[in-house]
């Protein structure tokens, strides 16, 4: 079977795109997600339909020119023979898991989630109905994996693949511990899943959910605000380039499977509606007094003026570093990775600073940079918005307390020094 | 006869392509390797074991992190305190009830992967989950699922027989 390569459209962190990611770690297949695509426009661009006419994502365009949609089927494609099932009989039980994940978990899902993620209305009945759905199916679930360490035939399949990722957003936002403790076999199998090499890869810091997400009217309100809000200022944009029956978004009473569509493709949309740094504390650190400071002096002055500010509590200090940096050409090309970078961040501007740097020279350079920003933790994971550019870089929390840290910060803010193989400083760019 | 002794071992090197040295039974009763680290003899099953992970292609199932390669190393200590003497009856129930208990949160004994651990677990109970009844190894389903996961790798089961878990199905 030769190994399948291509692009997959989709957005990021898509429970069904990651049925193909994770197939193709186990598989060898070569899957690349473009940086640069844009739910919603992308997938409603005329290029995008001329391919795929759903305009739907997860869809794989392959590079002998294959055009697959539908998860479950890019899934497969991608797959090895292990991952198919080796008899009739296991191949028939995958398909059987994988309408199982479709018909009795996912639509149950997404009618429990989905209103208490705030992109669907709340109906106390249907969720009712959902919580009885799921409950059914992870019984059956458990009492299948009862003597079964994976679902089909003692090694991973794609029937463990794609009934986990149908799984996920329970697991995630849902089934805190007291609601998962019936289902101590489904638990068992579905860490041990999300814990193999190849899944971890794809998936990498998934938490059980400590606590079941409580409904907040208020997000709703927000949220549905925005939606119809964006739709009506697109339907009077007069080069509208959509087709004309396109369905409502998220609109009040669509049937329930495009009403889920919605709701999903709401949810890539959803923290467009808030800042996340508007709900950390924002200590004693001033942000704009700090950027103002930075622009109008030397560094001499404002690199002790960053430290005497700083507070490590509210805080915190971030070393990153390009993934790809032999792909870099011609310097001008990274410096705009970089500004693209930034302009795409706009929203942090209120609670972040950087210097992020060019080393080298052209087909042989690195970028590495400082970020500073509100929170302790990764910021762009907080919200969807900001993850277009930040998994092409690793990315290091410093401890502002270490003495290299110091030395980091000085040689980023001040813009001088060598990259870690010695090459010399090019070029930097601030985001402030 | 001890259950984690010299056939355990060599079933152990076998599958780590490693020489366990000579191996022979210690004054204490243990089971004990000439000439497997340089010349000295290394006496002990928990040592003997990480040793020949040492000396193997495979260090990695010694565990990939910390807290693994500890629980690694109290199970094979385990393995040498209790399982070496489940051959009395007792001693057996109580081993086998605990490992079904560990099993019943853990795919493997040590949480979400295969590690030497398992592999030594499965050589030193084979004979005993496979003179089980159906209705035992429904009674110890955990063991009994993790025991068919364990025996579909070929090359650890070796010349073993493969147990048969179909039966205990009439009594889930
Ligand atoms: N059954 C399809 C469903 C795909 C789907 O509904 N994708 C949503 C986002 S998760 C989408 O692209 N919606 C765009 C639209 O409805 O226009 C699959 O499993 O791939």
């Amino acid at each position: 079977m030769a190994k399948v390569t291509g692009t997959l459209y989709t957005y990021p962190k898509n429970y069904r795109a990651y049925k193909a990611l994770i197939a193709a770690q186990y598989s060898g297949a070569h899957l690349v997600v473009p940086r640069d695509f844009v739910f919603g426009e992308t997938n409603k661009s005329d290029e995008f339909l001329k391919k795929f006419p759903l305009g739907k994502v997860p869809a794989l365009e392959t590079s002998k020119g294959e055009y697959i949609t539908e998860s479950n089927a890019i899934a497969y494609y991608v797959s090895n023979s292990v991952l198919r099932g080796v008899t009739d009989a296991e191949q028939a039980e995958i398909i059987q898991w994988l309408s199982f994940a479709d018909a009795e978990i996912q639509p149950a899902s997404s009618a429990w989630v989905f209103p208490l993620l705030g992109i669907m209305p709340m109906n106390k009945q249907n969720v009712e109905a959902a919580k009885e759905d799921v409950k059914r199916a992870l019984t059956v679930l458990d009492k299948h994996l009862t003597s079964k360490t994976y679902l089909v035939g003692e090694r991973v399949t794609l029937a463990d693949i794609c009934v986990a990722m149908t799984l996920l957003y329970l697991y995630q936002y849902i089934l805190e511990p007291s609601l998962r403790e019936s289902y101590p076999n489904v638990n068992r199998w579905f860490q041990t899943f999300m814990n193999q090499p190849q899944v971890l890869a794809v998936v990498p810091n998934f938490k059980l959910a400590e606590k079941t997400l409580e409904f907040d009217p208020k997000k709703y309100a927000e949220l549905q605000g925005k939606v119809s809000g964006k739709k009506e200022k697109k339907e009077k944009e007069p080069k509208e380039k959509k087709p004309k029956e396109e369905k409502p978004k998220a609109a009040d009473k669509p049937s329930k499977s495009e009403d889920m569509d919605a709701a999903e493709a709401a949810l890539a949309a959803e923290p467009k509606s808030s800042n996340p740094f508007d709900n950390m504390p924002k200590g004693t650190f001033d942000m704009d007094d700090f950027k103002r400071f930075y622009s109008n002096e030397d560094e001499a002055k404002s690199i002790p003026y960053f430290w005497t500010k700083f507070d490590p509590q509210n805080y915190s200090i971030w070393f990153c570093e390009y993934k790809y940096a032999d792909e870099l050409t011609k310097t001008f090309m990274s410096c705009n990775l970089i500004s693209g970078m930034y302009q795409r961040l706009d929203k942090m501007r209120k609670a972040a600073f950087a210097s992020v740097c060019l080393f080298g020279t052209d087909n042989d350079s690195t970028i590495s940079g400082i970020w500073v920003w509100r929170g302790q933790d990764l910021a762009f994971e907080l919200c969807p918005d900001w993850q277009i550019d930040y998994e092409s870089y690793s990315w290091t929390k410093l401890d502002a307390a270490d003495p290299k840290t110091k030395d980091l910060v000085a040689q980023y803010f001040s813009w001088t020094g060598k990259d870690k193989d010695g090459r010399d400083f090019n070029q930097g760019k601030i985001f402030k | 006869m001890v259950l984690c002794g010299i056939e355990c071992v060599q079933r152990i090197s076998q599958y780590l392509d490693v020489s366990p040295g000579k191996l022979y039974m210690s004054e204490n009763n243990n089971v004990a390797a000439n000439g497997l680290v340089d010349s000295q003899s290394t006496e002990g099953f928990s040592t003997i074991i990480q040793a020949m992970v040492k000396n193997s292609k495979y260090p990695a199932i010694l565990g990939d992190d910390s807290v693994t390669q500890a629980l690694v190393r109290q199970w094979l200590e385990y393995a040498a305190v209790c399982i070496n003497f489940a051959d009395n009856s007792a001693f057996e129930r109580r081993v086998l009830n605990e490992l079904n208990t560990i099993l019943k949160t853990n795919t493997y004994v040590t949480g979400t992967k295969k590690t030497i651990a398992d592999v030594s677990m499965y050589y030193s109970i084979h004979g005993l989950v496979n003179k089980m009844s159906p209705q035992e190894k429904a009674e110890h389903v955990h063991l009994s699922r993790w025991c068919d996961n364990m025996q579909q790798d070929e090359k650890l089961r070796q010349s073993m027989d493969s147990i048969n878990f179909s039966m205990m199905h009439l009594y889930l």
